[in-house]
């Protein structure tokens, strides 16, 4: 058990390439830390630093308490579960899983009891007595969990260790790490592409982007109040439509959002989550609202509606994606009115039950404005406490 | 309908002309698959001929189908030359060139391809320049400095000089690159130092590059004539390749004797060809990884 500390730390490689800037995370004691970012953004570079196999530029790194930034990787008492899993071809399961504890010089017995145990814990005694090539893939991952675990180290560090595994298995096994760290607590920090098992697996997840720290929290947090239109876009699938707009007064309470030549009502306390409103109102803004926010408009119920024109949709089953032509301009996405296949786009996530939409539909949609979050146009995500 | 059979025909003389195609294929590799062997087999018939047949009929069938079978030729060689002498001479020498070679040039190759060191880089490059230089280009400076070393006719002057060896750090090198980094990556964080890492897991994992390793050195420094022609004078000392040199001009030439003397001199190579070839097996190394 320990906590894990990095302080501004940074990885500029031989080559120039920075791979990790300035970045600054502390993981409490047990915690289930989930780091996400696109490819490339450096996520395996901060394991391999955790796990010395790198050595930072700059900053420092603490594993319970102790600056490690210079110790082998041998001397650091964490685990790791490779991609690939790098499990060992010449030995068989079995000696995979002893292969930990024999480096400690654990006495035999003691190590043959721990082996059998977490073989046990795993489901992998009927094969121990195999090499990792005649083993299927969720059997391998397993075996590189065991091995992860089988010397209890203070931290657990996976690389996304479930990219190998079919869309079933991945659901099956995502719930058994999540499952098997609440009882063993220990830190734990999981790389991953997948903003899925991102928001189901961490207590908190760090999103990541080009080396920098984007914003951590709990998975909940960054779906709803995203701290820029990089976090906004990535959590969720699909992710968060974000369109150029401008703030309105209206009537009473209620202020007026652009969509395009339509307009969006919008109630003041929405609006004052992200600052006074009068410094909000007539100035160039970015608006999110995600794929949920918008529902099918009841017959005749023309409140908060917008009309616009299917582009096409997918049948889920247990809902349809709606992806219309964006009456207002997307952020990051050629101007509507382009060319046809240019066209920007935005996407409503609609039940399932109602009428299927066809390419080329009017369709009206009632928006919940109350899910409304505004970015300055510089896609950070406004505050009231700013 | 008409059609219909023409289709068949096409296909008739389609197969027709693949099964040709086969056959001739297989014609050539036999035909040189005879080229090759016919010397062999020449010097094995040959080896087993009572002398004063050999050499007449070399060019009739019964070069390879004798009708007279005899061991005297090999009783010869032993009567006539120190052979057993020569063959141990031969087997230690080369031997220890070849297991020394193993562990010098792996970890030579590992450290040129993993560890980082100062001066890696210069040592890489002459390395590689070694590989393109002949021994003929440096033997006499070789001799120089054995000889001031005074060790002339010995067992070591023969084998020292061989046991680095830069083809064999090179053949190392590049199969150490290849091999999947997180295994050793792996293995470090599970608590093993450079050298545990070295023996528990890249060691095993490199079969195939010994395997390739033994049997190149081994041809390479078999056969070797001109440097043991150089450092050494007695027979006490001397390998095969001298041995054959000097049995071949000692009179009577008897030609039953001399392939006798060539067959034993070539079976180690086949015996070593032998052990070595199933660890040649590929992709030993990438098995443990996704698949
Ligand atoms: N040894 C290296 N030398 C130079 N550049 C490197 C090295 N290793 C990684 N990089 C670069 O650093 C950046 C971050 O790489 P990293 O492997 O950490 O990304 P990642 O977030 O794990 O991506 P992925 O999701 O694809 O695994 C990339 O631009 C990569 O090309
Ligand atoms: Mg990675």
């Amino acid at each position: 058990m320990a906590t894990v500390q990095l302080n501004h730390v940074e990885k500029v490689f031989p080559d120039g390439t920075r791979a990790v800037a300035d970045f600054s995370l502390d993981v409490r004691d047990g915690e289930f830390l989930v780091l996400v970012g696109p490819s490339g953004c450096g996520k395996s570079t901060i394991l391999r630093m955790l796990a010395g196999l790198e050595e930072p530029t700059g900053g420092e790194i603490r594993i319970g308490g102790e600056t490690v930034n210079h110790r082998p990787p041998q001397k650091r008492n964490v685990a790791m579960v490779f991609q690939q899993y790098a499990l060992y071809p010449h030995k068989t399961v079995r000696q995979n899983l002893a292969f930990p504890l024999r480096m400690m010089k654990m006495a035999k017995a003691e190590r043959n009891k721990r082996v059998a145990r977490v073989a046990e814990t795993l489901g992998l005694t009927p094969w121990l007595d195999r090499r990792p090539k005649h083993l299927s893939g969720g059997q391998r991952q397993r075996v590189a969990m065991g091995r992860a675990m089988v010397r209890n180290p203070a931290v657990f560090l996976l690389d996304e260790p479930l990219s190998n595994l079919d869309a079933k298995l991945r659901v099956q096994v995502r719930a058994e790490i999540a499952q098997l760290q609440r009882r063993l607590r220990t830190t734990t920090i999981y790389v991953t592409h997948d903003q899925v098992e991102a928001m189901t697996l961490g207590d908190r997840v760090a999103v990541l982007l080009d080396g920098r720290l984007q914003q951590i929290g709990g998975g909940r947090e960054l779906y709803d109040a995203p701290a820029n239109v990089f976090v906004a876009g990535f959590l969720g699938s699909p992710g968060m439509n974000i369109f150029h707009t401008r703030l309105h007064g209206g009537e009473g309470d209620t202020l007026e959002l652009e969509f395009g030549e339509q307009r969006l009502a919008v109630p003041e306390e929405a609006a004052a989550r992200f600052g006074r409103v009068d410094a909000l109102l007539e100035r160039p803004l970015l608006a999110g609202l995600r794929p949920e926010a918008f529902s099918p408009a009841e017959d005749g119920a023309r409140e908060n509606g917008v009309r616009v024109r299917v582009a096409a949709s997918e049948a889920l089953g247990y809902e349809n994606l709606v992806y219309f032509e964006s009456p207002a301009p997307v952020f990051g996405q050629p101007a509507a009115g382009g060319e046809e296949h240019a066209a920007a786009r935005m996407v409503a996530r609609l039940p399932a039950a109602g009428p299927p939409s066809a390419t080329g539909d009017s369709v009206v949609l009632t928006v919940d404005a109350r899910r409304l979050v505004l970015f300055d146009r510089e896609g950070k995500a406004l505050s009231a406490k700013d | 309908m008409n059609g219909r059979k023409e289709h068949r025909l096409t296909r008739i003389r389609r197969r027709t002309a693949a099964l040709a195609a086969g056959a001739v294929n297989y014609l050539v590799l036999t035909a040189a698959a005879l080229l090759y062997i016919a010397p062999i087999l020449f010097m094995v018939v040959a080896s087993f001929k009572p002398d004063e047949r050999v050499l007449p009929e070399a060019g009739t069938w019964q070069a390879f189908f004798p009708d007279e079978v005899t061991l005297d030729n090999y009783a010869a060689v032993f009567r006539r030359v120190p052979f057993g002498r020569y063959m141990f001479n031969s087997l230690l020498i080369t031997g220890s060139i070849v297991g020394g070679g193993l562990v010098v040039n792996s970890l030579a190759g590992y450290a040129l391809a993993r560890l980082q060191w100062r001066g890696r880089g210069a040592v890489f490059r002459v390395v590689l320049a070694l590989m393109i230089l002949p021994l003929q280009a440096i033997a006499v400076p070789l001799f120089y400095q054995t000889t001031v070393l005074g060790w002339r006719d010995t067992y070591v002057v023969q084998i020292v000089p061989f046991v680095a060896n830069a083809f064999a750090i090179y053949l190392f090198y590049t199969f150490f690159l290849g091999m999947p980094k997180e295994l050793e990556e792996a293995a470090r964080i599970d608590g093993a130092g450079v050298w545990r890492t070295l023996v528990e897991i890249v060691l095993p994992n490199a079969k195939p590059a010994f395997a390739a390793a033994a049997i190149t050195t081994f041809l390479m420094y078999w056969g070797l004539y001109l440097w043991p022609l150089m450092v050494t004078t007695h027979e006490d000392v001397r390998p095969l390749p001298l041995g054959i040199a000097t049995f071949r001009t000692l009179p009577p030439i008897q030609w039953g004797d001399i392939m006798a003397f060539a067959v034993m001199m070539v079976a180690p190579v086949l015996v070593v060809f032998v052990i070595f070839q199933r660890w040649f097996v590929r992709g030993v190394a990438t098995t443990g990884m996704k698949g």
